[in-house]
């Protein structure tokens, strides 16, 4: 019904309303506010919502490690295993399978494992890689669109008293001995593997095996690259700029000089070095892998924390230089002046004999083989595992101090003090007229040994023993 | 002040004209106008419980999920003094609300024996929570803890 009259005309624009129109706008103005309501409400929850599959990307993640451990113990047994059936000619040859077909392997590509029989809760992919003396395993956690990451370092624990602070491989007791608050444990010779899980008289091939596969990893890595180069280049760093676009790849010698300038770099990157390597000055590296070729010097304040060192000669580390990390070395190691070793880091050697080194290489040889792979001398202080495998001894000077353990599998001479345990087949060695044979009434020991309470924090490498986890980080 | 007589008629004539011309409204648009008024407040009111609802999904989630977490830490822990997790069912309350906890472990695979000779022993676990006062399962968890086997 509408209200017309002829004195109608021309109403005013605005007064021309509509409930329609304005249903329709309030409405829309409604729909769009609850949208946007719900779109909050869900980007709000949605993490929250995913949330359980991210988590259990990282349950795969942890059950990678655990499976990845039992794996390369597992491995290491079925070793022993393959040594009995070529021991015992009674036993076919079928009877025990291959077992290293799938095994994980150090530095081979990574394994995808199943965590229960169907890959409905996802799966893990585990890599093991090695670091210094010690076995960085990486698992990597998937379930539908998420990953996570899990890293453990394995080591070994060794087998020791808390009380126990020398293990000697031979029946007499050396005089003039100072043990404080310690006692010594006489090993029945030949030596035997002191590690957890190790029974004596048990063959140490296993060990033999691991190690060649890290040396080998090492070696890869040098090797795969010395062959298609041309003439070594050398490389001189000074400034940050050049220490943070430092190439992966070093052709010859690198220098990293600090004297100019306080030079740091942070980063989890591995160098690769086919000369020698020489640390001065001011320099502070984090997290680094340096796999060199040759010599290692890290001199003057350098500071190389929780960083891995590789080098098939020696490594030096003088004056106030300061290293935590692992590092191997398939010469030995030269630690003196006001040197310290510090964060329970592990130093390796190995000595390799010259036939074993790869002809043709870019390092350099040594001409003879010294008695003593490890020489700790001066003011140096230590809070490391030492090992010395394969035939070099450790001479520790009148003023070193060691906190932790020493190991060598032949002689060992300590003038200075050590905390913790020290493992070796004979002492003495110090001066020329003990080179020999040790002969009764010899004092073989100038220096002292004193208990350490937390000695079960100390780790010799993976491959002594059963592996352990020692540290575990997770993303 | 006078006014003339004329303009008092021509402002008459606007009044009316403007009267006449402000239209009243129809029994249609009116009711359009309400059944859209209406579809778009039970689209308003469906989509605003739907939201509630996830909320409400999120706010359990996250709490059964912080109930497994607990448990998934427990059992690491225990593994450390070298203590095996066993099958359990247990309830737990977060603000207010009950929680069903139940935890099934399980041999590595098919080769028990395999499992005991290795180091570290392998046990699969499986971790499920549920609202007490309702069946579903909120979230369920499958987990492999390694024991390791310390000398003496």
């Amino acid at each position: 019904m509408r209200f017309r009259s002829d004195n109608s005309g021309p109403r005013p624009r605005l007064q021309q309303g509509s409930t329609l129109t304005i249903v329709l706008i309030f409405s829309a103005f409604a729909a769009i506010a609850v949208t946007g309501y719900i779109a909050a409400q869900y980007i709000i929850a949605r993490p929250a919502l995913m949330e359980p599959a991210s988590y259990q990307a990282l349950l795969n993640a942890r059950s990678g490690i655990w499976k990845g451990l039992a794996m390369l113990n597992d491995s290491a047994r079925a070793d022993s295993v393959e040594q009995t059936r070529r021991a015992d000619s009674l036993l076919g040859n079928d009877l025990f399978g291959d077992s290293t077909g799938d095994s994980l392997r150090i530095g081979g590509v990574p394994m995808i494992l199943d965590l229960c029989g169907s890959d409905q809760f996802g799966n893990c992919q585990v890599e093991a890689q090695s670091r210094g003396g010690s076995l960085i395993l990486v698992s990597t956690g998937i379930f539908r669109d998420k990953e996570r990451h899990v890293r453990a370092r394995l080591g070994c624990t060794p087998f020791t008293t808390p009380d126990t602070v020398l293990y000697l491989d031979s029946a007499a007791k050396p005089e003039g001995l100072k043990i404080f608050g310690g006692i010594s444990a006489h090993l029945p010779v030949p030596a035997l593997d002191t590690t957890r899980g190790k029974k004596p008289g048990k063959p140490v091939s296993r060990q033999e095996k691991e190690l060649k596969e890290l040396i080998a990893s090492y070696e890869s890595k040098l090797d795969s690259m010395s062959d298609s180069l041309g003439p070594p280049v050398s490389r001189t760093v000074q400034t940050n700029a050049d220490l943070a676009e430092l190439p992966e790849l070093t052709e010859g010698d690198l220098f990293i000089d600090g004297s100019l300038h306080d030079l740091r770099l942070s980063s989890d990157k591995t160098i690769r070095v086919l000369g020698d390597l020489q640390v001065t000055g001011d320099v502070v590296v984090e997290k680094a892998t340096f796999i060199v070729a040759g010599e290692i010097r890290l001199l003057d304040r350098t500071l190389f924390k929780n960083v891995s060192l590789f080098s098939r000669l020696r490594i030096i580390i003088s004056d106030e230089a300061v290293f935590s990390g692992d590092a191997v070395s398939l010469s030995g190691y030269f630690i003196y002046r006001a040197a310290q070793v510090i964060d329970k880091s592990t130093l390796l050697t190995v000595r390799q004999s010259p036939k074993s080194r790869k002809q043709g290489s870019v390092a350099k040889s040594d001409s003879a083989t010294p008695a003593v792979s490890i020489e700790l001398a001066e003011k140096a202080k230590l809070d490391a595992c030492i090992i010395s495998l394969k035939g070099g001894g450790i001479r520790i000077g009148k003023d070193v101090s060691v906190r932790g353990i020493v190991w060598s599998d032949t002689n060992v001479c300590n003038n200075g003090m050590i905390e913790g345990v020290l493992k070796a087949r004979t002492l003495g060695g110090c001066t020329v007229e003990q080179a020999g044979a040790p002969t009764p009434g010899t004092i073989l020991m100038n220096g002292t040994i004193r208990q350490l309470e937390n000695i079960d924090e100390y780790h010799l490498p993976f491959f002594m023993g059963d592996k352990d986890i020692v540290e575990w980080w997770e993303d | 002040m006078k006014i003339p007589i004329t303009e008092i008629r021509e402002k008459s004539a606007d009044l009316g004209r403007w009267i006449a011309a402000s239209r009243g409204l129809t029994v249609l648009e009116t009711l359009i106008a309400a059944v859209i008024l209406g579809l778009v407040i039970t689209g308003v009111i469906s989509l605003l419980a739907s939201g509630d609802r996830l909320w409400g999904r999120r706010n359990a989630v996250s709490q059964a999920l912080i109930v497994a977490q607990n448990d998934v830490e427990r059992i690491r822990a225990a593994a450390m003094r070298d203590e095996k997790a066993g099958d359990t069912v247990c309830d737990e309350e977060i603000n207010g609300i009950q929680y069903e906890l139940r935890r099934t472990v399980t041999g590595q695979a098919s080769d028990p024996l395999a499992a005991e000779q290795s180091n570290p022993e392998l046990r699969e676990i499986s971790i499920s929570v549920r609202r007490k006062d309702a069946g579903a399962e909120l979230v369920k968890f499958i987990l492999v803890q390694g024991y390791m086997k310390r000398q003496q």
